[in-house]
């Protein structure tokens, strides 16, 4: 094989990856024989010479051909074997160990050679040693083996008379058989298992994000395991009736699941790949890695959980043949970053050490080939020996992170074996143990068990004339604060408002917000603070639920009169005479609950004490400080800045309204008042550095939270402001903030830890079985200790859902933040994102915060946010909005330069380009004001109307001359707030109606804008009391409204009647503003005006599904009272209100359930969707009108859903003298009691019809035609009988 | 040799290797499609040559049937 021929499978992955880094000597392969004994120096070095002559693969040689990598066998490329004397050294091993580590590490010239190399060393009397280098294309662990046991026959027949066995075959055989190989038609079966076992298979992740490039050498560390756990390790084996290498395996393999930080955990098995082979014979590199996918069961007994990974070990030997690199080819896992699979698992259950006559031999393994990641290798046997060695890739690990693993492996296995269950097995050691739950938590600190009202009462007795508050150039000294706070006091004390009463709060940032807050304390109640400036239904909504016993805020403030307390009227002389207790709550914040509604969020004052003491001593707020008041009440961050100066004797510096938004007015006041102390949201810092005004500011404590502090800005900021800046973290629901760190101008990593827990605070990071997960791999974030809220307000089940015990401190709380985060070994927290933030992309997991900051690395963008989204094709997709550093930033560019760090699934598919991203008024990224993104494949033209008028005026406002059609974003084609006021006002000037700025931001999209406009036009058009569905001759049918109130349901039944006109009956409690009625009966006689009132004489028909078929029988038995006559009275799969008294109470969730229904969905079909915010988005993926619904309508849905099932519960039925018609959907109600009969006692005669449905098909358009056949029998029936066909109708369209 | 290694012991061996019973090991079988592996028969090697020294590892390695490997070794006791 002189003539170059194309490399076999097995080196191909190989020379690629040497390509790439042409000088890295990590495919040096080799061992080093240690001999001991007497040895015969020149025998053994003819052996050697021989073994170079023998071993054609030491001779190969390498270089890119012409249509791919080529090799062939040098003729004169033989190793020359050399001789060493090391013995003259001091310390001839170490010396040894050291040459020999520099041979190893030898680059190769694959073209020139050599390739490989042997040696013997002498290290003094009777210690030699030979060692072999041979780079991985031409050998790998198994050749090296061959090599050695070779070379020790050649020895053993120079030195005794015996000859060698049969010397190695002809290295020609090894490429025929590569190419047999490719060719089997068993590639094909084995193909198709590998590709159906790896279906579906998601990013392969490791013990660390991202993949590091194989270094140059890998870092080894290795133990024994003991006598003892080898024993245990035989039983377990033994029990399991598994070999003791499957087990070891498969153990390995459930600690690398444990430790996985994100994406799936795959190890690699290196299979030797000989058995049947002339590879068996001929050394050459065969070694194939393959993917070991397997989801361990946990919960069951530890035996059947590895005896089930045995057998997926069993299934992927019998598919061995395949490679793995064609695989990674087929899966598209080539490249940085998309591997196959991660650290290797190797158990070498053999000694490896040929034996030689009269000597003495040990092997040395000294490298095998590349480590991209860890490679742990089981070395010898359960009954003479086990040693575990970890090569690790020290680009990616240092050597800590990797012996802590070496570390927790051993004793994870140590516990396995005695352990019932893999649940059973702590992930980290006892030691870690310790050192996480406890050692790093060890934050106890006296902290006086006190109130805040009382640190600032004692305060304002401390210093009563120093400035207290400055507000607009005005200032309030500690004594009028005292004067006037007690006052407040006093006047709501006298209301007898105490502890545990609440109060709103709804001012404006001044200095009556200051002594209202102060005032609600110092009377011992809660303030609830409300932002002044909301006026949506959301304010509405916390407002009812906090209950409170005054709202303090503006004469003109929506509240019950008998609350409100405006600022005009409070008392200035009084004192405050209750004192709260600790454990009294000190303040309630709504935060924005997941379900979409806020949920209330109660403090105690012991809680905030512990806060505020902890930052007045660690960051030394003395009187001489000067704090910022700038965030809104509503948000926790406010706390500190009310009272932190207030019980500091500070100054407390209240920012006007609105300047907390405009970085320019708040350079000017940080300037003008000397400001020593301020908070920023780390996107409103961003825009405060860019603003020119920030530049050369001295503030000497800022503080940041509410999002992660990208690094970057850390440095940003030390390069502009002169001061120290800090990182908090914490949740409302443990009083505001929980850990530090300070943030320097270079910090590691993408994001600044949120460092350390505060006095008397435990943070956890968890996995998802509350087991503490090691340093650097991502857990969920838990607090425990004082800060702790009591819970949210009257959400018993929530408070108990989040704040759930605390598994380290018996009796103790622990709040569950949704965060994930990861330690550092140094014990530092690493914020990584939320829980809830993981999307999948076509099958892989992704983070946006990864793609966020894969975006800012690229230096092309100033903020970026990336969000999943269903794409119209199906499945998910990635949005990216950015906001570009240059002007000239494309989507290709962001496109391309993206495609070099992530894999294509985390690329998002569309870029959304912005000038600014839309903050909320808090400052923090407001993900839902994003813009949608213009969609670009499908255009249409605009439809007349509202729609045209629309596409002319966001040209006329946006300047553009066209481009603009329905699928339009007002934002994405360019506008922002200040032209959206503009187009508002083209808007009304055109059509006379303001469409309001509010729903330009929310529909910016011309074609949904239009859609919303023509709906607001006549809110209420679909939703009064009677709704004319059809228009016909005969007597007309009167439809009544299922339990949500909307009668829309009746709109296919209606089309299907012929010449009768349908009426639909919709409930009043729509209306917001109604009264609910005291009972069914009560809403059934007015129904009946209206029926006399459209209808005022002749025959009517009734009739109601669901709910509405109570309802119709009631309106039956008094239209009857009222002398009408009464034809078809149809329940329509309606039972009676017995049947419904004893069931529980709707839900608000429920009710809005009820909404699926009524857009003629089953709603026991999507039992995922909950909450408003996914139920009207579903309707509005439908296209259901019901989703275009303003707030108060479907407010009003849910209020009849709730009233109506109310009413029906309290109702009792009066007999109806006629007959009725049941009709029954015959596929539900199984098993239950739900039956027509039931009716008999309220009915002359009950007639029976049935269909094959469901109760919430029995209106569908499929069983449209029979209902219609049974409904129109009997009306006809009746109309005959009654002998008026004709009714009189008075017809209002 | 009223200790030798015999054919039905191989197959208990592989057998027991793999997790299964041994009337599953035919003869002619591909002890690669029944899950055996280098690794795993260098660990059945090293066990029969402790019973019959002088097995040469690279003869088995280079077949892939209990038939072929009984052969081996019967070969080696009748030497």
């Amino acid at each position: 094989m002189s003539d170059p021929i194309p490399l076999c499978a097995a080196q191909e992955g190989i020379w690629y990856a040497q390509v790439q880094s042409p000088e890295s000597p990590i495919f040096n392969t080799g061992q080093a024989l240690h001999l001991h004994g007497c040895l015969d120096v020149e025998a053994m070095l003819r052996a050697m010479r021989k073994l170079a002559q023998e071993a054609e693969c030491l001779r190969l040689r390498f270089m890119q051909g012409e249509s791919g990598p080529v090799m062939w066998l040098e003729p004169d490329g033989a190793p020359e074997p050399s001789f060493r004397d090391l013995s003259e050294e001091d310390a001839p091993r170490t010396a040894f160990e050291a040459a020999v580590l520099v041979e190893a590490r030898t680059p190769v010239d694959l073209r020139r050679g050599p390739i490989s190399a042997l040696t013997l060393w002498w290290l003094g009397t009777d210690h030699f040693v030979v060692s072999q280098r041979v780079h991985h294309l031409a050998a790998d662990g198994y050749a090296n083996l061959q090599l050695t046991r070779r070379l020790a026959a050649l020895y053993e027949a120079e030195t005794s008379d015996r000859p060698a066995p049969a010397p190695f075959g002809p290295f020609d055989r090894i490429a025929e058989w590569d190419r047999a190989q490719r060719e089997d038609p068993a590639r094909r079966v084995e193909r198709v298992y590998w590709h159906d076992h790896l279906a579906d298979l998601a990013e392969v992740g490791s013990f660390k994000p991202g993949a590091a490039q194989s270094a140059a050498w890998f870092d080894r560390q290795e133990v024994e395991l003991s006598a003892e756990m080898r024993a245990g390790l035989v039983d377990l084996a033994d029990r399991t009736r598994i070999a003791w290498p499957d087990l070891v395996t498969s153990l390995t393999a459930a600690y690398c699941a444990r430790s996985v930080t994100e994406g799936e955990s795959v190890p690699g098995i290196p299979l030797m790949n000989r058995l049947g082979s002339p590879a068996a014979r001929i050394p050459s590199t065969q070694v194939n890695v393959l993917p070991f996918r397997h989801r361990f069961d946990e919960d069951a007994p530890l035996t059947d959980a590895v005896a089930d990974a045995a057998k997926t070990l069993a299934e992927m030997r019998r598919n061995g043949r395949y490679r793995g690199e064609m695989l990674r080819r087929e899966l598209g896992r080539v490249g940085q970053g998309r591997r196959l699979h991660g650290p290797l698992i190797n158990v070498l259950p053999f000694d490896p050490s040929p034996r030689i006559e009269g000597l003495r031999t040990s092997l040395q393994i000294l490298g095998a080939g590349s480590v991209d990641d860890m490679t742990f290798a089981f070395r010898g046997d359960l009954r003479s020996g086990l040693i575990l060695q970890l090569d690790s890739n020290p680009n990616h690990y240092r050597r800590d992170e990797a012996a802590a693993h070496l570390h927790r492996l051993c004793e994870f296995l140590r516990a396995s074996v005695t352990a019932a269950r893999l649940a059973d097995v702590p992930t980290i050691s006892k030691a870690e143990f310790d050192r996480h739950v406890h050692r790093r938590n060890a934050t106890a600190h006296p902290v006086p068990e006190t109130t805040l009202s009382a640190l600032i009462e004692a305060q304002m007795k401390r210093s009563p004339d120093a400035v207290a508050l400055r507000f607009k150039g005005e200032a309030l000294s500690y004594a009028e604060l005292n004067r006037r706070s007690a006052a407040l006091a006093g006047h709501l004390a006298a209301r007898g408002i105490g502890p545990e009463d609440r109060v709103a709060v709804a001012l404006p940032r001044s200095m009556e917000l200051l002594v209202a807050l102060v005032g609600v304390l110092r009377a011992g109640a809660a303030y609830v603070p409300l932002d002044p400036e909301d006026t949506s239904s959301r304010r509405t909504d916390m407002l009812t639920r906090a209950e409170p016993r005054a709202v303090l805020a503006a004469p003109d403030f929506p509240a019950p009169p008998d609350l409100l307390i405006p600022p005009q009227v409070w008392a200035e002389v009084g004192g405050a005479p209750v004192r709260a207790k600790p454990r009294d709550p000190a303040y309630v914040l709504f935060t924005s609950g997941s379900t979409g509604r806020p949920k209330g969020v109660v403090v105690e004052h012991d809680a905030i004490v512990n806060r505020l003491l902890w930052m007045q001593s660690h960051y030394g707020i003395t009187r001489a400080d000067r704090i910022l008041q700038k965030t809104p009440a509503t948000f926790d961050v406010s706390v500190w800045e009310f009272f932190l100066p207030l019980i500091a004797g500070a100054t407390l510096v209240i920012a006007p309204p609105g300047a907390h938004r405009d970085p320019r007015a708040l350079a000017g006041i940080l300037r003008d008042e000397g400001i020593t102390a301020m908070h920023f949201v780390p996107s409103m810092l961003t825009l405060f550095l860019d603003a020119p005004e920030s530049e050369g500011l001295a503030i000497p404590q800022v503080f940041v939270s509410g999002e992660a502090l990208p690094s970057s800005l850390a440095t940003a900021f030390h390069s502009r402001i002169k001061g120290r800046l800090h990182n908090l973290y914490g949740p409302t629901e443990a009083a505001v903030d929980v850990s530090y760190r300070e943030a320097g101008e270079a910090e590691e990593g993408l994001s600044v830890p949120i460092g350390r827990p505060v006095w008397n605070t435990r943070l956890y990071c968890l996995d998802a079985r509350k087991r503490p997960v090691p340093d650097g791999v991502t857990g969920r974030l838990y607090l425990a200790g004082r800060q702790l809220a009591r819970g949210y307000l009257g959400q018993p089940e929530l408070t108990e859902e989040r704040f759930l015990p605390d598994p380290f401190h018996p009796g103790e709380r622990m709040y569950d933040t949704g965060d994930l985060a990861v330690a550092t070994p140094e014990g530092e927290f690493v914020f990584v994102g939320r829980a809830d933030g993981q999307v999948k992309i076509r099958g892989v997991r992704v983070e946006t915060g990864e793609v966020e900051a894969a975006l800012t690395e690229t230096g092309l963008v100033r903020q970026c946010a990336v969000m999943a989204q269903d794409a119209p094709s199906g499945g998910s997709r990635l949005i990216a909005w950015v906001v570009p550093r240059e002007g000239d930033v494309t989507s290709d560019m962001l496109r391309s330069a993206l495609a070099q760090h992530l894999p294509s699934a985390m690329v998002p598919g569309v870029f959304v380009l912005l000038d600014a991203l839309p903050l909320n008024p808090s400052g923090k990224l407001d993900r839902k004001a994003l813009p949608a993104p213009r969609v670009e494949t499908f255009v249409r033209s605009a439809a007349e109307g509202t729609e045209s008028l629309l596409v002319r005026l966001y040209a006329e406002v946006l300047g553009l001359d066209g481009g603009i059609g329905p699928e339009t974003d007002f934002f994405a084609a360019g506008g922002d707030s200040l032209s959206a006021v503009r187009l508002s006002l083209r808007v009304e000037e055109e059509t006379g109606r303001d469409p309001g700025l509010g729903l330009i931001l929310e529909a910016p999209v011309v074609a949904d804008l239009a859609r919303r406009f023509d709906a607001a036009a006549a809110p209420y058009e679909g939703l009064s009391p009677v709704l004319h569905l059809s228009k016909g001759g005969r007597a007309p049918l009167f439809a009544v409204h299922p339990a949500g109130g909307i009668g829309w349901c009746y709109r296919g039944l209606a089309g299907a009647l012929s010449d009768r006109p349908l009426i639909a009956l919709q409930s009043p409690l729509l209306t917001p503003e109604c009264p609910a009625p005291g009972a069914l009966g009560d809403l059934a006689e007015s129904y009946c005006d209206r029926v006399e009132e459209v209808v005022p004489s002749g025959m009517v028909h009734v009739a109601g599904w669901s709910l509405g078929g109570l309802i119709a029988q009631d309106i039956a038995v008094r239209l009857a009272r009222r002398g009408r006559s009464v034809g078809l009275v149809g329940l329509l799969d309606s039972y009676p209100s017995s049947c419904w008294r004893d069931e529980p109470e709707p839900s608000a969730d429920d009710a809005l359930r009820a909404l699926l229904a009524i857009a003629g969905h089953d709603p026991e079909a999507y039992p995922e969707l909950r909450g408003r915010d996914r139920i009207v988005g579903f309707l509005r993926a439908k296209g259901h009108a019901l989703a275009a619904l303003p707030e108060p309508v479907l407010d009003g849905v849910i209020r009849s859903v709730q009233e109506t099932n109310r009413l029906v519960r309290g109702h009792r039925e009066a007999r109806y003298d006629g007959p009725v018609l049941h009709v029954r959907a015959a596929r539900d109600h199984v098993g239950t009691a739900l039956r027509p009969e039931l009716w008999e006692p309220f009915a002359r005669r009950v007639v029976c019809a049935s269909l094959p449905c469901l109760h919430g098909e029995l209106l569908a358009e499929r069983h449209r035609f029979d209902l219609v056949q049974a409904l129109e029998a009997v009306m006809a029936d009746a109309e005959g009988g009654a002998n008026s066909p004709r009714a009189n109708l008075v017809m209002s369209d | 040799m009223s200790n030798a290694l015999t054919q039905d012991e191989m197959r208990a061996d592989i057998a027991d290797a793999l997790g299964v019973t041994p009337e599953a090991i035919a003869d002619d079988a591909s002890l690669i499609d029944l899950g055996v592996d280098s690794m795993r028969m260098m660990d059945l090697m090293s066990a029969w040559e402790a019973r019959q020294p002088g097995l040469d590892y690279m003869d088995f390695m280079e077949s892939e049937t209990l038939a072929a490997w009984w052969g081996i070794v019967s070969a080696g006791q009748k030497a």
